[in-house]
């Protein structure tokens, strides 16, 4: 099992000064996917990052990246790149010399090549291209933007030939057309080149469309993980209906088929969540012919906001 | 190349391309530099309100204001030390910057290691800096002959051996400043503050000046005792003053029980403040 994964957490705990902080965290990520790490501020998404990547001791648990336990990283073969929050630029140097002293202490060249393999290795001119941040090489950084920050991460990241980003709210503070840029390259590289993603972030109409599978964290616990897809579908669908006769419309939706839980009144109207199986013309007709008086019959596809909402208000 | 190469290559890029550290050399050797030109400048004014000129007092000569110059370098020289040293780990902590070296297949154990060298290594540029300034500032202001007083020879430059002193004084000083080096990297272990690690190294730094009378004889066992500028028992301060004439510079057994023991009590330190940081930072949270 292990030999199809890129990452696995099983069991973590983690206490810090005393404060039980992850209490069960179990992910699995398989090769090649582009996995979302999803969860409230300070649910415990950085801190499992860190474990995963042998930064934080754990008292419980199994942590393994490409079946190699987290404690001892430095022997894996596989390279991986990691831009964390904070981003871990250091102030004193330019972006490129950042970006330098990363592919000295990597053993990596500063120019692009190829290696036996056929595989692309990145140098500094490239990633620096493939974020955007060609035109910002000679900043300190201290003067990078805080966006630019993140994109400077993920560059120094993507340097080399990682087999696997583990990146921390890498779409934070980026204005509309970086973060479209930087979910169009994570895309690519998961496609193309077979690389394996870890992303956390709150941008979950984002991940929706870019990511396979996510996991969901809440006060130190996985709440959900699962495919995308998956997971929308079995959320379901949400009904909006603005209609008369409140008592008739309730009574005929709680007996439809498909409906997922009872309808809940809002402002004018009812909500409902509704699966594939629903009919929604059987429905309606069913409402015309009761005389509801209908003003709105409105379907809204599930998104991953609902599957996040909806996993936070089971577990409370 | 081996992990522990790349850690090293690393750590002397840093160590070439920060300008932190270009500003801390700089600063010593203008400090050195400063030093003498305003000692030149001090005997100058004494001179014309009818003080002692060249060759009626030892001042007037290159090798005591060489040393001098050098001490005042090294002032600066060791707290910068333990400034960059001690608040560089917690810093890139803080940071987070310490996360990139350690996820490029380099271990904990190499990347601390390769920061304990450049504790060794910064010790003897600053000091290099600090000597080379100081001769070059001595040179230019004063003459390198005999020690003279009243027009007389008090100290043959060869057979006192002035010269000799001055260079051993300042050969002396590599241990307790490489010692200083690596306690401050072991503190940035330690420590989760920079300010912490930054108090705790001064602390150690300025324990013997302000203990000495309680310590006594022990005092040169504890290596800051020897550190050539803010030590309490700083060799190259003696021989500053030896060189410019002051013939109670050494006592009878100064050099048998201070300069002695300081040829070997800096690297028992060395080895127990790297091992320390070793320990330390081999689980820490980052």
């Amino acid at each position: 099992m292990s030999e199809t994964l890129a990452a696995s957490i099983s069991g973590l705990h983690v206490r810090l000064g005393g404060r039980p902080i992850l209490k069960g965290v179990d992910l699995s990520v398989g090769r090649g996917e582009l996995y979302g790490l999803l969860g409230r501020n300070g649910a415990g998404k950085t801190t499992a990052m860190r474990c995963l990547l042998g930064f934080l001791p754990f008292q419980q648990g199994k942590v393994e990246m490409f079946g190699v336990s987290a404690t001892r990283l430095s022997r894996l073969p596989q390279a991986y790149g990691i831009g964390l929050d904070p981003p871990g630029m250091d102030d004193s140097l330019t972006l490129r010399q950042n970006l330098e002293v990363a592919c000295i202490r990597g053993g990596l060249s500063r120019q692009n090549h190829t290696d036996s393999q056929g595989r692309v290795h990145r140098g500094v001119d490239d990633v620096l291209d493939l974020v955007g941040l060609a035109h910002r090489q000679h900043n300190r950084g201290d003067r990078l933007s805080h966006g630019q920050g993140r994109r400077a991460a993920v560059a120094r990241a993507l340097l080399g030939a990682p087999e696997l980003l583990v990146l921390d709210e890498p779409l934070s503070g980026l204005d509309p057309e970086g973060v479209e840029r930087l979910l169009d390259l994570f895309r690519t590289l998961c496609q193309d080149l077979g690389v394996t993603v870890i992303l956390s972030s709150h941008h979950l109409r984002e991940v929706e469309h870019v990511c396979d599978r996510v996991g969901i964290i809440e006060d130190g616990e996985t709440l959900l993980e699962g495919e995308v897809a998956t997971l929308l579908a079995a959320s379901g669908d949400r009904l909006r209906i603005e209609a008369g006769q409140a008592d008739r419309v309730r009574e005929i939706l709680s007996s439809a088929a498909g409906v997922v839980g009872p309808p809940e009144q809002r402002q004018g109207g009812f909500e409902v969540r509704v699966q594939e199986s629903f009919d929604p013309v059987a429905t309606l007709q069913k409402l015309v012919d009761a005389g509801a008086e209908v003003s709105a019959f409105e379907r809204e596809r599930a998104s991953l906001i609902d599957v996040f909402h909806q996993a936070l208000e089971k577990a409370s | 190349m081996s992990a522990f190469l790349r850690a090293v290559r690393g750590e002397f890029y840093l160590l070439t391309h920060r300008r932190s550290v270009f500003w801390l050399h700089f600063g010593v050797m203008l400090l050195a530099t400063l030093f003498v030109a305003f000692a030149r400048i001090k005997l100058g004014i004494l001179h014309g309100a009818g003080g002692p000129g060249p060759e009626q007092t030892g001042a007037w000569n290159f090798w005591p204001q060489f040393g001098s110059g050098a001490r005042a370098g090294l002032f600066l020289a060791e707290i910068g030390i333990v400034a960059h040293l001690a608040g560089g780990l917690p810093r890139e902590i803080a940071s987070g910057a310490i996360r990139d070296p350690l996820s490029r297949r380099l271990s904990r154990l190499h990347f601390l290691g390769a920061r304990l060298l450049v504790a060794l290594v910064l010790p003897l540029t600053l000091l290099a800096a600090a000597t080379l300034a100081s001769a070059a500032s001595a040179s230019t202001f004063f003459d390198a002959g005999d020690i003279m007083e009243d027009g007389q020879v008090i100290l043959s430059i060869e057979d006192d051996e002035v010269a000799h002193y001055l260079y051993l004084s300042l050969w002396h000083a590599v241990g307790p400043l490489m010692a200083l080096g690596v306690m401050a990297v072991a503190f940035g272990a330690m420590f989760r503050r920079g300010a912490v690690a930054l108090g705790a190294g001064l602390t150690l730094m300025l324990a013997p000046t302000l203990l000495h009378e309680t310590l006594g004889d022990r005092a040169p066992w504890l290596f800051t005792d020897l550190l050539p500028a803010l030590g309490a028992d700083s060799f190259l301060e003696r021989t500053s003053r030896f060189a410019a004439g002051f013939n109670d510079a050494f006592t009878y057994d100064w050099e048998e029980s201070v300069v002695g023991p300081g040829w070997y009590s800096p690297w028992p330190a060395v080895l127990l403040f790297a091992l320390m940081g070793l320990f330390l930072f081999r689980r820490k949270a980052l």
